[in-house]
């Protein structure tokens, strides 16, 4: 299967120069010249003289030079035969064009053009580049046939701000004659008077103009090109014209404007068709994101792909549950009581923004099919820096911002503590139902100004065959709650070279990150300082227990133990689980996340032919991930027994990827063009994790009182665990593309996986086969369309995508030997979690359809992108409860239809723009709908159509999240007010008290109904202004935090109500049957409808919520010093405000970023607003 | 195909010397084909283990006991316990109640019964105890008969505690799924029959091991006998034996008292059956490291839950009606059960909260008597209990029982000798009654209290009193036997039910809706939620057999007015 080679350089030539900008004319040109010299071998037979052609080949084969035409219709001439040997390649063309008209120009020791003699030589003064792009034009016969004396035109093509752009292609309007523009920007063609030039460039709108004398020209950027280079799968470039499938791209500036820790965070607005959650956690949080609407039980997060390689986004550990406790990612059963929410962060927050070329977002599964079962999801494709080649460039970025809290609770000051002055025994009364006084606002001075830094130098530089880039970048954050820091290093090394004539490519990346977290935020009730200090019994000393938040135990020989209001070791004061002492956690509760990654990839690419190139990959990620958290003695009891408490956990997670890739590029005919991908891939995940842990119910716990460390845990209370998770995923997979006429596209992808998780079922030798196929029209190619249009196109596609199941699923371990819990006195528990007997597990089924139209009008000054889409996830692998009298408690199977069908829309509009002040708006917008349309088999006990999935379960709490038949995903289930059936009132009983409804009820669905992003940007002159407004609406959110505050009469509104006499609603009396009268005493109305298994419904709030997301005002300083050559200053500011919204908290923070407790918000820091500074400098 | 070596190698290389180049040559390897050689073992989790794993030293047989032992009474998490049995049989004993006012002081405490919670006692008892046994038990089979007893005697005593909570439950038909894909429910009558063929079979089986000659036999169970295990360290092997059929006989007098009502001709067949065994029953106080008969769980280092739910987390305390009789009675036991009060309002006073009372906040009854520390093993059944068993026996008439005075006072004895305390002069006592209760806390004044007089106090005295009624004998033994079983409270709870004593107080704010009478208190628990949702026609036909709704309302089976 050697690829022919035909000994044909001469036109290799051609094709590798011109591919990287021009691959469409490209296949024309090399169609006609293949032709050319078809009849030239026929003329060399029957005449004395040769054609040129047939001598210069000769001169390539034996030379190894390579020529160049500058019209091909010079190739069929007849000229001299080569005499004799002469060693000089000039004498010999000389010689052989003696009297022929022609002549040529030397480029350089290998490299000739032969030009007519009227033909100016100037043309070479550009570089050869330009050149190759010149003399592709010209191929075409008609143009050609009578000779026209050129002129040379010269000029330079600038950006908006006088920095000139190097590669801007300009053509000849109404030809195919083109060069493009050398590093200063200067550019050099030949054309008549009267001829249009046309510049383009990507990122920049198209820009026409008349010959003329030293053209100056300056080009706009713009959000949208006609020939946007779009990465699709597996790397490979497209054009996104082509593409029968809806994708965006952001470019660098998108991401480090105003820039975020989690620079997925910055996708938020920009991208229509992708909710962003973040996590509760702050600053280098994970973040959840879900590409048109939530299909899998599994999980919903896009598959994160960087240069071509998918990404281990792993993510140590997410909150469980409403107390804040925390599962790994790998055991998600088991863990100790007490231990804090966490959220380990994420994969994709390690990445350094700056290191970051472009994002293209691919929405659907079809435009993802090649990446295999995980990219069902949709896939996040991430296009890193490499160096360049020409001049060293080195960019050095400073950011600054200051972060401040978004909203607060609303809380009361007026009415003291419970029982406040009443006999002793009340003083330790956490509610705050007593006397009018005035208490002074303990929440004051709590939360610190945050402040975050981001600073990153990189270098890139290189020549034609090597390139370089490399970069540092640091983030250093001091968060809004005290103590709390974030800190990440991320070292970036990119090597790019050429070997063997430029046939072989290697490209080389090897990465570093180093990070740590020091007490981040946590969520819920447990370890969380925020419930102490939002609930603390008004009219106690707030200060006094701030200053000492720890006291010198007398019985315990002065050890340092924790002071509260009702805790306290030596009055025997134990408290309550759920608050404590908030600077007592900052303080003696230190927790520290950290991690070390490495990350190293090589890509090797062998050009076989013009048309065929071969591609191998090979990448390796490990990270290390460590949590060390230390609960001091003197903590309250239920998180740490007497001496106090240690965790250690330690993951490891390594992934290994290969890949091989066969491409090719080829034009079958003069219409029709093919080109194709087949290839293989293989990636081995392994996530290792060892934790131990102290139980806070064993005796004291540690040996000895804060003695830290693993062998001080009582072996009694030991939590030890290993835990394993590996899965090899192997495919082959081929792909075509067939354009006709460079309008009409028709796009198929096949793959087939073997996945290791099938072991042990009929699947694992077959695996699994998916694909997609789409069409692709456009319309303004293939028609002529009314003047206002400028580009008009169709695209259809659908998609069959399968997925593995867990790993372990289809053969789980017959007995569990986990931590202490439910132990055998060391002795292994019967694992009751089997696959559903009888069958085998399958591959998921997921089937998405989408339809989209793209219309530009007027110069692409405004333009629209609308798609439609529907997704149905069938066959998916869930777990469901088994009747517990078949022998087991759970099954793994295959279940359900969940269906996501929506609308996506892009309207960008470029209302002003001349050479002064350019403004373009872009409008984002996504509706989904989500429905389970299916989840039940009637045949499977447990898996009946009333039988909820559970992805939260409310245990003693007053939120549950279920996935339910004829339901939403997600849908959040809790309490509801007993209700009078005819008026609708609520029911009390004989005091007032709100009565609830014994079964939780669906209350709310958190998905937004519908989501907008309008972000603007305005240059003017050296100014930029950019903002974002982004908007979600719909859906509803869950407080726990103002349900607890209000049941203990903490919140606002319960001071309100009191001052008021009262709560006024509607009620029926449950004694009586009559009409609550009056007003509904307050304590009893709050304590009735609050808590933490408080009345649900009464908690529910609307999620819409608009803010201005993002502004920045940048100013370029027109500086003229030697050796910078940009400088640029901005003012940023994120999450600024809410122009509206209707929860006590941020709806777009959850407390964990996978399916559990979506829209649920207990005790989470508050959202920050941040505002700084940036400054660009590069040289 | 394509070389396998070569994957593995690179796979090696990997691993050792991290250079991503080896994943090319996987990939050129994949080119030609997948491997899937290695699938097996990669989803094979290390960490788990097989039943082959477990053969070794008869594991697989004993392991499964071991973890329903250690769950019949769920002895760790806490919180597990704490909804298991803690909020519902705990309280309605009268032996303990919540300072806590859980779910805004709507709960199983007040009879405003949480799905959530009911669920506990059902999902433990098959996850915990049913579904480990019947690995046991299919594995053990006939070749390891004595396994297979002890698998039996644990499955009865676990699963009698979960019926009596619901009435039907799942036993004969365990694992044996319908063609709709639903586990069929015994009546409790088919569930307490199957439950004497258990018992029966299992007692016959290991009345034979202890007779043989051979003091060691071949695969002893003792090192997974959780309360007798070590009986072979003080005597010999024959011994744990025979204490399993003190126990299980205890256990099968135990049930067929339960039913003497409803059927009183099985019961006296049973209760007979039992009293003529040659081992005899329980008799000697303590657990079997004190030389005694009690079947007591060793849980080990595990903390006992009870520990903390009281001093960890403040969420139980003592209840009204243990403070009542306990200070009526002057009963020494009284400090081997709680704690002095703390709360300034009562302290030094043994002070219990009275079950179904307004409750602000936990800090209003956080002061209360404190439940003591107990050791850590788990009471599941005490000798005491055993001669009060014999005692109504014997009032019943029932062959082999023997004199029921011998038998009411050595109960009483038997419990204080556990304790370490005489009980001469306390069984002397013919005039102490319960005394009145007063809570000088309640939010309402007076609301909370029971006083002289009050239908809800019991007139019941200590000395036995052989020419008082047939009831009033029943209410002595019974109540004696309440005192004796603390704090057992799902058992206790039972037989409040049955026999309508000791006469407990009945809640002040009633959150059933009407479901659940104040004066006839709580009858049972709904069923599981978990099988509403997993096996939603069986409860269905369940709900038939129970006889009335499905609420906290109906009476069981046994449970006769």
């Amino acid at each position: 299967m050697l690829p022919c080679f035909l000994g044909v350089h001469l036109f290799f030539f051609f094709t590798a120069r011109s591919q990287s900008t021009y691959a469409f004319t490209g296949r024309n040109g090399q169609i006609v010249r293949q032709k050319s010299l078809e009849n030239a071998g026929r003329t060399d037979e029957t005449v004395q003289k040769q054609t040129l052609f047939t001598v210069l080949k000769e001169l390539n084969k034996t030379r190894g030079v390579y020529f160049l035409f500058s019209d091909h219709s010079l190739g069929s001439k007849l000229v001299n035969p080569v005499e004799g040997n002469a060693a000089n390649v000039e004498k010999t063309l000389e010689q052989v064009l003696k009297n022929t008209g022609l002549k040529f120009k030397k480029i350089n020791e290998k490299t000739f053009v032969i030009l007519p003699k009227q033909a100016d030589g100037s043309v070479m003064d550009a570089g050869t580049a330009d050149l190759t792009q010149n003399l592709y034009g010209m191929t075409i016969p008609d143009e050609s046939a009578n000779v026209i004396p050129y002129e040379t035109v010269t000029g330079r093509v600038t950006a908006g701000d006088g920095a000139p752009i190097s590669g801007v292609s300009v053509t000849v309007k109404g030809s195919k004659r083109g060069t493009s523009t050398n590093a200063s920007g200067v550019f050099s063609i030949e054309a008549n008077k009267g001829d249009i030039l046309v510049f383009s460039y990507v990122g920049y709108a198209t820009r026409e103009a008349p010959v003329g004398d030293n053209m100056q020209i300056s080009l706009v950027e713009s959000n949208k090109q006609l020939n946007e280079v779009v990465v699709t799968a597996l790397g490979v470039q497209r054009k996104s014209k082509d593409l029968t499938y809806a994708t965006q791209k952001l470019s660098n500036a998108d991401l480090t404007t105003v820039k975020d820790a989690n620079f997925v965070n910055s996708l938020s607005g920009k991208v229509a068709g992708v909710t962003i959650t973040r996590s509760a956690s702050g600053l280098g949080g994970s973040a959840r994101v879900v590409l048109r609407g939530n299909k899998s039980t599994v999980s919903n997060q896009p598959l994160y792909v960087i240069d071509g390689i998918p990404l281990a986004n792993f993510t140590p550990s997410q909150p469980v549950d409403v107390w804040g406790q925390s599962a790994s990612s790998v055991n998600a059963a088991n863990q100790p009581p007490g231990a804090g929410g966490r959220d380990g962060g994420d994969g994709i927050s390690n990445l350094n923004p700056d290191d970051i070329e472009s994002v293209t977002i691919l929405k659907g599964a079809s435009g993802a099919a090649l990446y295999g079962s995980q990219a069902a999801n949709g896939a996040i494709v991430i296009t890193t820096k490499s160096g360049k080649n020409g001049k060293t460039r080195i960019s050095i970025s400073s950011d600054i911002t200051a972060e401040s809290p978004l909203y607060q609770p609303k809380l009361q000051f007026k009415y003291g503590q419970t029982g406040l002055n009443a006999p002793k025994y009340d003083s330790t009364a956490e509610a705050s139902w007593g006397p009018a006084i005035n208490a002074p606002d303990n929440t004051k001075g709590f939360f610190r100004t945050g402040l975050t830094t981001t600073n990153s130098v990189s270098l890139s530089g290189g020549t034609e065959k090597a390139q370089t880039y490399f970069s540092y970048g640091n983030t250093h954050s001091l968060g809004i709650e005290p103590t709390t820091s974030f800190n990440k290093n991320t070292f970036n090394f990119r090597e790019t070279a050429k070997f063997l004539d430029d046939r072989l490519t290697a490209d080389a990346n090897i990465s570093f990150l180093d990070q740590s977290a020091k007490n981040r935020p946590l969520s819920g009730l447990y370890g969380n300082p925020l419930t102490g200090l939002y609930s603390f019994p008004r009219g106690l000393n707030f200060s006094y227990y701030k200053q000492n938040f720890e006291y010198a135990s007398p019985l315990r020989n002065g050890l340092m133990t924790q002071n509260w209001y009702d805790i306290n070791y030596d009055k025997a004061m134990t408290g309550q689980d759920h608050e404590q002492n908030p600077y007592w956690l900052l303080y003696r509760n230190p927790r520290k996340d950290s991690r070390s990654r490495g990350y190293g990839n090589i890509t090797l690419k062998y050009k076989l032919n013009d048309w065929l190139n071969i591609q191998a990959r090979g990448n390796f990620d490990k990270s290390f991930d460590t949590y060390d958290a230390r609960m001091y003695a003197g903590t309250q009891s239920v998180q740490a027994a007497a001496n106090g408490r240690y965790t250690l956990d330690k993951a490891t997670n390594t992934q290994l990827y290969g890949d091989l890739l066969l491409t090719a590029n080829k034009d079958l005919s003069r219409d029709l063009n093919l080109s194709a991908t087949l290839g293989s891939s293989i990636t081995d995940y392994k996530t290792e994790d060892l934790s131990f842990d102290t139980d806070p119910t064993v005796g004291t716990g540690l040996s000895y009182a804060n003695k830290f460390g693993v062998n001080f845990i009582n072996s009694a209370a030991m939590i030890s665990n290993q835990d394993l998770f590996h899965k090899q995923q192997q495919a082959v997979f081929a792909n075509a593309q067939l354009g006709y006429k460079n309008f009409l596209y028709l796009d198929l992808t096949g793959r087939n996986d073997w996945s290791s998780t099938f072991a042990f079922t009929p699947t694992k030798n077959k695996g699994y086969f998916y694909y997609s196929a789409g069409l692709n029209l456009i319309l303004s190619d293939a028609f002529t369309l009314a003047e206002p249009v400028s580009f008009a196109k169709v695209r259809i596609s659908y998609a069959k995508v399968g997925n593995d199941v867990a790993t372990f699923a289809t053969n789980p371990a017959q007995w569990n030997k986990s931590g202490n819990i439910n132990n055998n006195n060391g002795g292994a528990s019967f694992n009751t979690i089997v696959p559903y007997p009888g069958t085998f597990l399958k591959p998921e089924d997921n089937r998405s359809f989408e339809a989209g139209t793209e219309w530009r009008f007027i110069h692409d000054r405004v333009g629209i992108d609308v798609t439609y889409y529907k997704n149905n996830n069938y066959r998916q692998y869930v777990t469901v409860n088994a009747p517990l009298g078949s022998g087991y408690s759970k099954y793994y199977l295959n279940l359900g239809n969940i269906q996501n069908q929506g609308i996506e829309a892009v309207v960008y509009v470029t209302p002003v723009s001349t050479r002064q002040l350019k403004w373009t708006s872009t409008v984002n917008f996504s509706l989904n709908r989500n429905k389970v349309v299916k989840l039940s088999d009637p045949s499977i006990a447990g898996a009946n159509s009333t039988n909820p999935l559970i992805l939260t379960s409310a245990g003693v709490n007053m939120y549950q999240s279920e996935i339910i038949e004829g339901g939403q995903w997600g849908d959040i289930y809790g309490y509801t007010f007993q209700r009078d059936t005819k008026t609708g009132s609520i029911i009390v009983d004989s005091t007032g008290a709100p009565q609830k409804n014994a079964t939780m009820t669906k209350v709310g669905n958190p998905n937004p109904d519908y989501s907008l992003g309008w972000n603007n940007s305005v240059e003017f002159g050296q100014f930029s202004l950019s903002v974002l407004v982004d908007g979600r609406f719909g859906g509803k959110v869950m407080s726990v935090t103002q349900a607890v505050l209000d049941g203990i009469g903490a919140s606002k509104v319960t001071g309100e109500a009191r001052d008021a006499g009262g709560v006024s609603i509607k009620a029926i009396n449950n004694n009586t049957n009559q009409a609550w009268s009056g007003k509904i005493n307050a304590q009893t109305f709050y304590t009735g409808v609050g808590g933490r298994a408080g009345i649900s419904e009464y908690y529910m709030y609307s999620a819409t919520a608009i803010r201005l997301r993002e502004l920045a005002i940048g100013y370029r300083i027109p500086l003229h010093v030697k050796g910078i050559t940009d400088l640029k200053f901005s003012l940023i500011g994120r999450n600024l405000f809410f122009f509206s919204k209707k929860a006590p908290f941020d709806p777009e923070i959850s407390m964990a970023t996978n399916n559990a407790l979506q829209g649920i918000e207990t005790f989470g820091i508050p959202s920050t607003r941040s505002l700084g500074a940036s400054v660009k400098l590069s040289f | 195909m394509f070389n396998l070596k070569i994957i593995y190698m690179t796979y090696l290389l990997f691993k050792r010397s991290l250079i991503p180049l080896s994943a090319l040559s996987v990939a050129v390897s994949l080119l030609l084909g997948s491997c899937t050689k290695k699938f097996e073992e990669f989803n094979t989790n290390g960490y788990g283990a097989s039943n082959q794993e477990l053969a070794a030293d008869f594991r697989i047989y004993g392991d499964p006991l071991v973890q329903a032992q250690l769950n019949i009474y769920v002895s760790t998490p806490a919180w597990n316990t704490q909804l298991q049995q803690n909020l519902m049989g705990d309280v309605y004993s009268g032996y303990m109640c919540p300072p806590t006012p859980f779910a805004n002081n709507i709960n199983n405490v007040n009879y405003g019964l949480v799905d959530g919670w009911n669920t506990y006692p059902w999902d433990d008892g098959y996850n915990l105890v049913m579904a480990p046994i019947a690995q046991s038990l299919k594995y053990s089979g006939t070749r390891y008969a004595e396994f297979y007893a002890l698998g039996k005697i644990l499955r009865v005593e676990a699963m009698h505690r979960v019926s009596d909570i619901y009435g039907p439950i799942i036993y004969s038909k365990y694992g044996q799924v319908n063609a709709d894909g639903s586990v069929s429910y015994d009546s409790q009558k088919d569930a307490y029959y199957a439950f004497f063929k258990d018992l029966d079979s299992a007692i016959s089986t290991l009345t034979d091991f202890s007779n043989k000659a051979s003091a060691t036999l071949p695969a002893s169970i003792q090192a997974f006998d959780l309360a007798y295990g070590n009986a072979n360290t003080l005597g010999n092997g024959k011994l744990e034996y025979r204490q399993l059929v003190k126990f299980a006989n205890t256990l099968r007098l135990r049930l067929a008292l339960r039913i003497a009502k409803i059927d009183p001709t099985k019961a006296q067949t049973e209760g007979e059956a039992a009293l003529a065994h040659p081992f005899g029953l329980m008799q000697t106080p303590g657990s079997i490291a004190n030389g005694g008969d009690d079947f007591d769980i060793n849980i080990g280092t595990t903390n006992h839950p009870l520990n903390t739910i009281n001093n960890s987390w403040g969420d139980i305390r003592m209840g009204a009606p243990l403070e009542s009789y306990l200070t009526g009675y002057s009963d020494g036991r009284a400090a081997k059960y709680v704690l002095a009060a703390t709360d300034a309002a009562v302290a030094g006073k043994i002070k219990g909260i009275r079950q179904g009372v307004n409750i602000d906040a936990k800090g209003r009854y956080g002061g209360y008597s404190q439940l003591v520390t107990f050791a850590n093993q788990i009471q599941l059944m005490t000798a005491a209990e055993a001669w009060f068993l014999k005692a109504e026996a014997g009032l019943r008439g029932w062959a082999g029982a023997g004199t029921v005075q011998t038998d009411y006072e050595t109960g009483v004895k038997t419990s204080f000798a556990q304790y370490g305390l005489d009980a001469t002069t306390y069984l002397q006592d013919a005039a102490s009654t319960a005394s009145p209760y007063k809570d000088p806390k309640a939010i309402t004044a007076g609301q909370n209290d029971i006083l002289t007089g009050s239908q809800w106090l019991s007139t019941i005295t200590i000395k036995w009193d052989a020419a008082a009624s047939f009831d009033r004998n029943l209410e002595r033994i019974i109540t004696q036997k309440w005192l004796a079983m603390y704090p057992d409270g799902q058992e206790a709870w039972t037989e409040f039910r049955r026999t309508g004593y000791p006469r407990l107080f009945p809640v002040v704010i009633n959150n059933s809706g009407g479901t659940i009478s104040t004066t006839d208190f709580i009858r049972r628990i709904n069923f599981a939620q978990s099988e509403r949702n997993t096996n939603p026609t069986a409860v269905a036909a369940a709900t038939q057999l129970l006889g009335g709704p499905d609420n906290g309302g109906t009476r069981l089976w046994w449970d006769k007015p």
